[in-house]
């Protein structure tokens, strides 16, 4: 690859930025037979200015600081409480890893409604990060997996439990399917989305083997009240509408040494959060003395998500 | 309005102007995963050294509380202890000992002289605050993946100071299997995730399709 720095070409951003916010959404909205009518946002200059912005990973220092104070303000007014919005970079040292047990998992989907909540995710309708499917006891096989699931109580007889999330795969497909680089991988492997930056095209989406990543199909709403306002720039501030959002193991909690929300709810402790690089870690003790497995390993996508049995 | 003008507009704007990747964004793999599994799935597993030292965190329940606490308050230390199997009638009648399905008695757990402990590994005393150190007496290798962090849960933190779920806070002493409960809500029909697949019977549609009937 050369080291030159390509010229930015801003006839083709500004305008998919001003058309996407209709044309993209307009493919999204004709498929899922809503109208386009709907009120739009109230423009607000954070918006303007994310016309004409540079891409994140250039800004510089005093320009992301700006533009964090910008959106502060914003979501501030918005949500009617006071929110906080931050960049912790990625720690030194540290590649993060999931491992889940299989057998402790019992399918009560306590992650699931955690992961809601910690991400600021819509409620209209209901987006989730995390989905887990309900497969035959014994073997590992995903055709036949259901995920909507409704016992009266779980575990079900015969069945087993298999959470699936962004995997933040360490070569990631949906990262080489973005045309404008809105989505990376960060140094401590998580891979990113740059909401003010996605144009909604979803090419992330189709790329994805595991199904992990989410269209906004408007802005999601969060009830006044309830927003986490503890929010990451590259994770759970609140979102613009027409964009593809995912799980980013809580960058916001985990940069500050802190559990993701999911492993927090589980309450069966099936869920091991740490540093892949670590050797003295719990995530390396269960793959180093665990039967672990890797989903779809053939595709070489190289997902930082195991599970293990005892 | 002219939707599909303003789909082909985009499509063309893709198209006048090549794609650009600022060249210092990091899109390979770190290669580290690959190690890892690599070492993950070929290492025998060596004997794991001493765990790191971790704390316990605080329970509400348990320990100290209840009816019966202090347990000296009846059994004095160099009282008799009666180590037969049997059904207690005296006091401890509403106590089902469901655990280990008649293959273990309270003394296995209980300390026969410090009758405000726990039995440990090597008959030592172990205070009720410690349980994990008693169960480890039958559950040994449970026990060294409680203490390694991946049976049970670190509360908090995934780097620092240790703190773990006590064994309590998911079993119950005395019948320790953990009961079924309901699921939390479902997830709501998005257009983005596959469909709820519906058990009925397949439609004439369906036959076609699978081959069947025509
Ligand atoms: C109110 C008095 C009382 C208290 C307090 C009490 N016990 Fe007992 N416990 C008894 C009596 C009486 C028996 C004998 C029951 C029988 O034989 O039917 C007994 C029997 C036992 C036995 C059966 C073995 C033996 O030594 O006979 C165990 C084990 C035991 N108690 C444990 C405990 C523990 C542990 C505590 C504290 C958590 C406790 N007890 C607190 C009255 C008490
Ligand atoms: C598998 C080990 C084990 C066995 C067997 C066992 N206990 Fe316990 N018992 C415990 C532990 C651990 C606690 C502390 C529970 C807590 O802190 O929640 C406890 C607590 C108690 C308590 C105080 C709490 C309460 O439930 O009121 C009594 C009394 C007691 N045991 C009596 C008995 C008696 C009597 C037997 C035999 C019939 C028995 N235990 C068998 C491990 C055991
Ligand atoms: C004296 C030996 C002994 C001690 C000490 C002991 N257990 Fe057990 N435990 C058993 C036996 C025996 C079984 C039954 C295993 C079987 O049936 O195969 C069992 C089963 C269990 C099970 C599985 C229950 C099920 O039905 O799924 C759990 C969980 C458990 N023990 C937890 C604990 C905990 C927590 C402690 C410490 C408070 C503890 N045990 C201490 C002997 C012990
Ligand atoms: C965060 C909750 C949690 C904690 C803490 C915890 N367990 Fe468990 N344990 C589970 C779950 C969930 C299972 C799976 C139960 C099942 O399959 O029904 C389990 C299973 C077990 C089993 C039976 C299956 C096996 O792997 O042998 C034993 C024995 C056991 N636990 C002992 C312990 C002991 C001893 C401790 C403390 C040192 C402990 N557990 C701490 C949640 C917990």
């Amino acid at each position: 690859m050369s080291a030159r720095r390509e010229p930015p070409c801003p006839s083709r951003r500004v305008a998919l930025k001003v058309l996407g916010a209709g044309a993209a959404t307009a493919a999204g909205s004709l498929l899922a037979g809503r109208s386009l009518a709907e009120p739009a946002e109230p423009t607000e200059s954070a918006g303007f200015w994310s016309f004409f912005r540079t891409h994140y990973k250039e800004m510089t220092r005093g320009e992301v600081d700006a533009m964090l104070a910008r959106l502060e303000r914003k979501y501030s007014r918005r949500h009617k409480q006071p929110v906080k919005v931050v960049n912790t970079p990625a720690p030194d040292g540290v590649l993060f890893g999931f491992a889940l047990s299989l057998e402790r998992c019992k399918g009560y989907r306590d992650c699931v409604h955690a992961c809601v909540k910690e991400n600021n995710l819509g409620r209209n309708p209901e987006m989730q990060y995390i989905r887990v499917l309900e497969i035959d006891r014994g073997e590992v096989k995903l055709a036949g997996a259901v995920h909507e699931y409704d016992h009266p109580t779980v575990p079900a007889e015969g069945k087993a439990y298999l959470p699936v999330q962004c995997f933040q795969c360490d070569d990631p497909p949906c990262v080489d399917a973005c045309p404008i680089d809105a989505t990376w991988m960060e140094p401590d492997g998580i891979v990113v989305v740059d909401y003010d930056h996605c144009i909604g095209c979803r090419y992330c989406m189709t790329a994805c083997p595991y199904w992990a990543r989410r269209f906004n199909w408007t802005t999601p709403s969060v009830p006044v009240g309830e927003l986490n306002p503890d929010t990451h720039y590259l994770g759970n501030r609140p979102r613009p509408g027409g964009v593809v959002e995912k799980c980013s193991y809580c960058i916001q909690r985990t940069r500050q040494g802190r559990q993701p929300a999911c492993q927090e709810a589980c309450p069966t402790g099936a869920r091991v959060f740490g540093n892949l690089l670590d050797p003295d870690s719990e995530i390396r003790y269960v793959l180093e003395h665990k039967t672990v497995f890797r989903l779809k390993e053939e595709l070489s996508t190289e997902p930082k998500f195991w599970y293990f049995t005892d | 309005m002219a939707r599909g003008a303003e789909i082909v507009a985009v499509v063309l704007l893709l198209g006048a102007c090549e794609p650009t990747r600022p060249a210092e964004l990091p899109k390979q793999a770190t290669g580290d995963v690959r190690r890892i599994s690599t070492v993950a799935s070929t290492a025998a597993p060596a004997p794991p050294p001493r765990a790191p030292d971790f704390t316990l965190a605080p329970r509400d329940a348990g320990v100290g509380a209840g009816e019966y606490h202090p347990c000296t308050e009846c059994h004095e230390a160099g009282d008799e202890v009666d180590r037969r199997p049997r059904v207690l009638e005296d006091d401890h009648d509403d106590l089902k000992l469901v655990h280990g399905t008649g293959k273990i008695w309270c003394l296995d757990c209980h300390h026969p002289e410090e009758r405000d402990a726990l039995l440990g590994a090597r008959g030592e005393a172990v205070p009720f605050a410690q349980p994990h150190r008693a169960c480890g007496r039958c559950h040994a290798g449970v026990a060294r993946d409680f203490a390694f962090g991946v049976h049970g849960r670190r509360e908090g933190n995934w780097r620092g100071e240790r703190v773990l779920l006590s064994c309590l806070a998911c079993h119950r002493a005395h019948d320790p299997a953990i009961a079924p409960r309901r699921p939390a809500s479902g997830p709501t029909p998005r257009a983005d995730l596959p469909q709820p697949v519906h058990h009925h019977e397949p439609t004439r549609l369906h036959r076609a399709i699978e081959g069947g009937e025509r």
